[in-house]
């Protein structure tokens, strides 16, 4: 059986009387490729800011390899192996391509690797290009291989095609494809085709709760799912 | 052109002006580019914050007046040595700015700009109240140029001091942005989220950044202390603050020599504008607004757009 790497209890977020994540508990094991999705508003996003530390939960618990990360801040739960993505690519604007990157491997101790991962993600072309004036697709590929940069054990993507072409889309999906299969990537993702392609096991999000969680066939006949996201 | 001597045309360039100016022999012309690579230093030391981080301080006439007040000081209550008295400057000004730092940075934006002005202001308070210490409103004068191993009794002699610390500070900052803490502070400037999650320490970072911004505006404190040999408490005052902000907006804030342009440009300005009427303030701030207004990015910038036009 795969190692639990990360885990969530009872985890609630509010903002003001709107509960966003109402006492989420979920598990992530160790290589698992994770599709989240559900309706706008359900808490996805919000569920990726509380286990990040982009926000601080009203309640509940964060367990990372058994150890409470709860109160950590961002940067010290990137130093002991999960990062993110955001929707928005967040990136150096001022800063070239390579220097992106560079800054992602120099923290995690992995300069060596900055041009090696440049070429895996076509991005060797751009380096002396600064981030500012890269198309938004290519943009998105940056703040992914900042992210592999920092080799984390587990990655949480919010929305890494969201804006993109069906091309672009590819492309993403083929990068995610080469991580090692020890890492754990959790997807919050909208376009269900591609989830359902990626995925190994769909957690379905609704009014702030898990609906259902299983593997994509699984999820696929699930009625609840169908009555509330899938249509 | 090779890349070492591309690398150091621009410093090599203010040193020739600089010398060329010496040889004129004009003491006016000589104080006056004492004066431009002093300011120069504060805006270059300014823009560590404003240019990187993206931050707007209002709090580094402190660091200014620690660095002028620390030489004032020290001459007065130790026995009189330049050399000691420059150097406990520009610690002293270190010192404030980490405190200050460790203080405002957990702070951002508008409220970091207002917590530094606050600062600033009790600092420029604690001056003018304490009187027997600071001499007040009067400050302290006849701050001597005599140091055990050298001595600069005329404002010639003293240039060459001025243009040496002004080399020393121009290459120290220009191997900052160009080393990895330069490209750390940017990246924090740009987007502190995705900082955050890479896993630097933003705070960290920026109190470092605070500190040698602080500590170089210090420099610059007690440069412009000993070429006057007098300090007063005005130049804690926060609109001090808001000269190298200024120089560096006028140059071009995005670019490592923006500050020195703007900082050639504030000092011609207000010594033109001086020399023709009582209302220099007046004239000094129709123009800046215009070329603020008029020239975004700065003077560098408008170059770097013209020059795209061009070629």
């Amino acid at each position: 059986m795969a190692k639990e790497v990360l885990r969530t209890e009872n985890l609630v977020k509010r903002f003001g009387s709107f509960t966003a994540v109402a006492g989420v508990s979920i598990t992530f094991y160790e290589g698992e490729r994770v599709g989240l999705i559900g309706p706008n508003g359900a808490g996805k996003t919000t569920l990726i800011n509380l286990i990040s530390g982009h926000l601080k939960p009203d309640q509940g618990r964060i367990f990372f390899k058994g150890i409470d990360i709860t109160k950590e801040h961002p940067h010290r739960k990137v130093m002991v192996g999960l990062n993110r993505t955001f929707q928005i690519p967040a990136v150096f604007k001022s800063l070239t391509v390579y220097q992106n990157v560079y800054l992602a491997a120099k923290k995690a101790g992995q300069t060596d690797s900055v041009n090696k991962l440049l070429s895996r993600l076509d991005l060797e072309k751009v380096g002396h290009i600064k981030a500012a004036n890269l198309p938004y697709g290519v943009m998105k590929i940056l703040e992914l291989a900042m992210a592999m940069a920092s080799n984390p054990i587990v990655l949480l993507l919010d929305e890494p095609t969201a804006g993109l072409t069906i091309q672009e889309k590819k492309q993403i999906i083929q990068h995610l494809s080469t991580f090692n299969e020890r890492q754990t990537i959790v997807m919050v993702e909208h376009d269900i085709d591609l989830v359902f392609g990626f995925a190994g096991r769909v957690v379905v999000m609704h009014r702030g709760e898990v609906l259902a969680d299983g593997k994509p066939e699984e999820i696929a006949v699930d009625t609840r799912v169908r009555e509330v996201y899938l249509g | 052109m090779g890349l070492v001597w591309r690398k150091i045309v621009d410093v090599v360039a203010i040193i020739i002006l600089a010398v060329a100016v010496l040889f004129t022999r004009d003491t006016f012309l000589i104080y006056l580019m004492s004066l431009f690579m002093i300011f120069a230093i504060f805006a270059l030391s300014y823009n560590i914050i404003l240019g990187y981080l993206k931050l707007i301080s209002f709090g580094h006439s402190l660091f200014f007046a620690a660095g002028a007040y620390g030489v004032a000081l020290s001459s007065k209550l130790a026995p009189p040595d330049m050399l000691l008295s420059f150097l406990f400057g520009i610690v002293l000004a270190a010192v404030l700015s980490v405190t200050v730092g460790y203080i405002t940075l957990r702070h951002s934006q508008i409220y970091f700009a207002m917590l530094t002005l606050a600062f600033a202001m009790l600092f420029y308070a604690l001056l003018i109240k304490w009187r027997d210490f600071t001499g007040g409103s009067d400050g302290i004068s006849g701050i001597p140029r005599v140091s055990v191993l050298f001595s600069f009794p005329t404002t010639e002699s003293y240039y060459i001091f001025v243009l040496l610390c002004f080399t020393v500070a121009f290459i120290l900052l220009k191997l900052i942005d160009e080393s990895f803490i330069g490209i750390v502070f940017r990246g924090l400037g740009d987007n502190e989220n995705r900082f955050k999650f890479l896993g630097y320490n933003p705070v960290k970072y920026r109190i470092l950044a605070l500190m040698l911004s602080g500590t170089f505006s210090g420099l610059a404190g007690t440069l412009y202390a000993l070429l006057y040999r007098a300090v007063t408490p005005d130049i804690a005052y926060w609109t001090v603050a808001a000269e190298p902000l200024v120089m560096s907006l006028l140059g071009g804030s995005a670019y490592f020599l923006g500050p020195v342009v703007g900082a050639a440009v504030f000092v011609g300005i207000t010594t033109a504008a001086a020399r023709l009427a009582e209302i220099w303030q007046l004239i000094m701030g129709v123009i800046i607004a215009a070329l603020l207004l008029g020239v975004r990015g700065g003077l560098l910038g408008v170059l770097e757009r013209l020059w795209q036009k061009r070629f």
